[in-house]
C-alpha cells in the first residue's frame, strides 16, 4: 500500500521551459510582443441574478484596432465569462473551457455549476504559472444560486458580490463601491453597471466605443448588444470641400521636356491557361 | 538547486510581503501597464492549541502590490471536517496547495475509513512545499483536532519544514506580534482565553502591518465541530491609535 494516497503524478510540474527561456534570453532570442487590448469589465449580483457588462474597444498601441469586440464569452447556457488581459488568451481559454463544460454537462446530465468552471480554469492557469495572461471574471446562475468569481493568471480565485477588472477596472470599481447594496432591483443594477462602465469608457483611453450588457437570471438571459454607445461619432460640423477658384492663380509657365528612348524591352505576359470548369 | 550548498531557512526571506522576482522573460512579454504585482495574501495568521482543540485566526486582506484585491478573503481553508489550514504567501500557490491536499486527505479518509490525523494533513502540505520549494511562495499553518492527540498546531513555513508548536504565527504581519506573544502567552489557557488572545493578536497586527487588514476571521475547532466567527472591522477590540 506504499503511499498510494501520496503518489504525485509522474513529472508533476515541469519547469524545464523556464530554464530554456533564460538561456534563450542570454543568447538574445527575444519573445514576440503581446498586444494588450485594454478593457473594462464589470459584474454585480442583484436580487434575481447577475448583471455583467464590458466595453468593446480593442487597441494596438494608440490605434483603435477594432471598435466592436465582444468581450463576453459564453461558457455554458447559465455561465458566462468576461475577459481582460491578453485577448488571444481570453478568447481561447474560454473557448477551451466552453467545450470542456459542454462535455461535462452531457456526461453528468445536469446543468454545469459556476464553481466547476472556476475550478477547472484555475487549475489550468496555475499549471502555466501566470504566462497565460487571462484576467477572467466568471459569472453564472446555477442550482446553488448566483455567483461571480475573479480568476487571475497565476491561478488565484475569489468569489465576490461585485467585481471589475481591466485597465478601466479601478474606475468602475470606485463607482460600484459607492452605490452597491445587496438585493438591488434589476433596473437599479443595470443603471449602476451602466454608470460604472460609462465612467471607465470616458476616462480610460483604452476602453470605450460601446457598452455591452448581459442580464443573467435563473429564468432568462437578456442580451443588450449594445446597451449604450458611448461618445458616438457625430455628423461633420461643416463641409470641408473647397470650391474651384479658392486658390488664386498668379502666373502660369509651360515648358516642354525633351526626352530620348534609351532602351526598349518587349516581354510576353504569362499566358495563363483558361480555367477548367467542370 | 545547489546540492552542496542547500538553501537554509532565512528569517529575512520570510518577509512575504516582498514582490516575487519575475524572470526577465516576463518583463519583455508583458507591457508595463500589465506588470501587476503577484496577488499575495500578505497576511497575519495565528493558531493556538488548548486542551481539547485549537483556536485559529487570520485577517481578511488579499493585496496585489498596493491594490487590495479582496477585503474579505477567507484564509481559513477547510482540509477535512476537523482540520483547517491558514494560508499565507502567494494566493495562487496556497489555493492550489489547499485544493491538492484536500483531495489527498479525502482519498486517504476513504482508504483508512476514519478521519485523517492532523499530523498527516500537515505532512501532505509540507511535502508539497518542500518538493516545489524553489517555485512556491507559501507558508501554511495546519491546525485541527483528531482523536489520537487532540488539538494540534503544525507550522509549514517557506522551505518545507514541519514543526509542531503549541502556538504558531505566520505571514508578514506576524513580525509585529511576536513580542505580544512572548509577553502574553501562557501554557494551559482555556478556550475563551485562547480566543481573546488570537483576536487581540490579529487586531494588533492589522493595526501595524500594511499588508494585513479588513476584518478578523476566527474558528474554534474541537471534537464537537468547527465554530466560525467573523469579527467585522468595527467590532475588533480597541487598540489605542497613535
Amino acid at each position: 500500500m506504499s503511499g498510494i494516497a501520496f503518489e504525485q503524478p509522474a513529472g508533476g510540474f515541469v519547469f524545464d521551459n523556464c530554464r530554456r527561456n533564460d538561456i534563450l534570453l542570454k543568447n538574445n532570442v527575444l519573445p514576440g510582443k503581446i498586444h494588450k487590448t485594454g478593457t473594462t469589465i464589470a459584474a454585480i449580483t442583484y436580487k434575481d441574478g447577475v448583471v455583467i457588462a464590458a466595453d468593446s474597444r480593442c487597441t494596438a498601441g494608440n490605434i483603435i484596432f477594432d471598435d466592436n469586440v465582444l468581450k463576453i464569452h459564453r461558457l455554458s447556457d447559465n455561465i458566462y465569462a468576461l475577459g481582460a488581459g491578453t485577448s488571444a488568451d481570453c478568447d481561447f481559454q474560454t473557448r477551451l473551457l466552453e467545450s470542456q463544460l459542454e462535455l461535462l454537462k452531457l456526461n453528468q446530465d445536469r446543468q454545469v455549476r459556476v464553481a466547476t468552471a472556476v475550478r477547472k480554469i484555475q487549475q489550468h492557469l496555475f499549471r502555466y504559472r501566470g504566462y497565460i495572461g487571462a484576467y477572467l471574471i466568471i459569472v453564472g446562475v446555477d442550482v446553488t444560486g448566483s455567483h461571480i468569481a475573479t480568476v487571475h493568471p497565476h491561478g488565484s480565485i475569489a468569489f465576490l458580490p461585485f467585481v471589475a477588472s481591466g485597465s478601466g477596472g479601478y474606475t468602475s470599481l470606485s463607482v460600484i463601491e459607492d452605490r452597491y447594496k445587496e438585493n438591488m432591483t434589476e433596473d437599479e443594477a443595470k443603471q449602476l453597471v451602466r454608470d460604472a462602465l460609462y465612467a471607465s469608457t470616458t476616462t480610460d483611453l483604452y476602453s470605450g466605443s460601446k457598452i455591452n450588457m448581459f442580464v443573467l437570471t435563473k429564468e432568462k438571459l437578456d442580451k443588450f448588444l449594445p446597451y449604450e454607445i458611448v461618445a458616438a461619432r457625430t455628423e461633420k460640423q461643416a463641409d470641408y470641400t473647397l470650391a474651384k477658384g479658392t486658390t488664386e492663380v498668379i502666373s502660369t509657365n509651360v515648358k516642354k521636356i525633351e526626352f530620348d528612348i534609351v532602351n526598349e524591352k518587349v516581354k510576353a505576359t504569362g499566358a495563363h491557361e483558361a480555367m477548367e470548369l467542370a | 538547486m545547489d546540492v552542496l550548498n542547500p538553501k537554509t531557512y532565512d528569517a529575512e526571506e520570510d518577509m512575504l510581503s516582498e514582490r516575487t522576482n519575475y524572470s526577465a522573460m516576463d518583463k519583455l512579454i508583458l507591457p508595463m501597464e500589465f506588470q501587476q504585482a503577484p496577488v499575495s495574501t500578505g497576511t497575519t495568521i495565528v493558531a493556538v492549541e488548548f486542551d481539547g482543540g485549537v483556536v485559529i485566526g487570520a485577517d481578511t486582506r488579499t493585496s496585489a502590490g498596493s491594490f487590495v484585491m479582496n477585503r474579505f478573503t477567507d484564509k481559513l481553508t477547510q482540509l477535512t471536517d476537523r482540520i483547517y489550514c491558514l494560508r499565507s504567501g502567494g494566493a495562487a500557490d496556497t489555493q492550489a496547495i489547499a485544493e491538492i491536499v484536500t483531495y489527498q486527505l479525502d482519498f486517504l479518509a476513504a482508504e483508512m475509513n476514519e478521519p485523517p490525523l492532523v499530523r498527516i494533513a500537515a505532512n501532505c502540505v509540507r511535502r508539497l512545499i518542500y518538493q516545489y520549494r524553489d517555485d512556491f511562495v507559501a507558508g501554511l499553518i495546519v491546525a485541527g483536532w483528531d482523536k489520537k492527540l487532540g488539538g494540534q498546531v503544525y507550522s509549514c513555513p517557506l522551505g518545507g519544514l514541519l514543526c509542531r508548536q503549541p502556538i504558531s504565527l505566520g505571514g508578514s504581519g506576524s513580525t509585529y506580534i511576536w513580542g505580544y506573544l512572548d509577553n502574553n502567552y501562557r501554557p494551559n489557557m482555556t478556550k475563551q482565553e485562547c480566543y481573546d488572545f488570537v483576536l487581540k493578536a490579529v487586531t494588533l497586527a492589522i493595526t501595524r502591518d500594511g499588508s494585513s487588514g479588513g476584518c478578523a476571521r476566527l474558528a474554534i475547532i474541537d471534537k464537537d465541530g468547527v465554530e466560525r466567527i467573523d469579527v467585522l472591522g468595527n467590532d475588533l477590540p480597541k487598540v489605542y491609535d497613535l
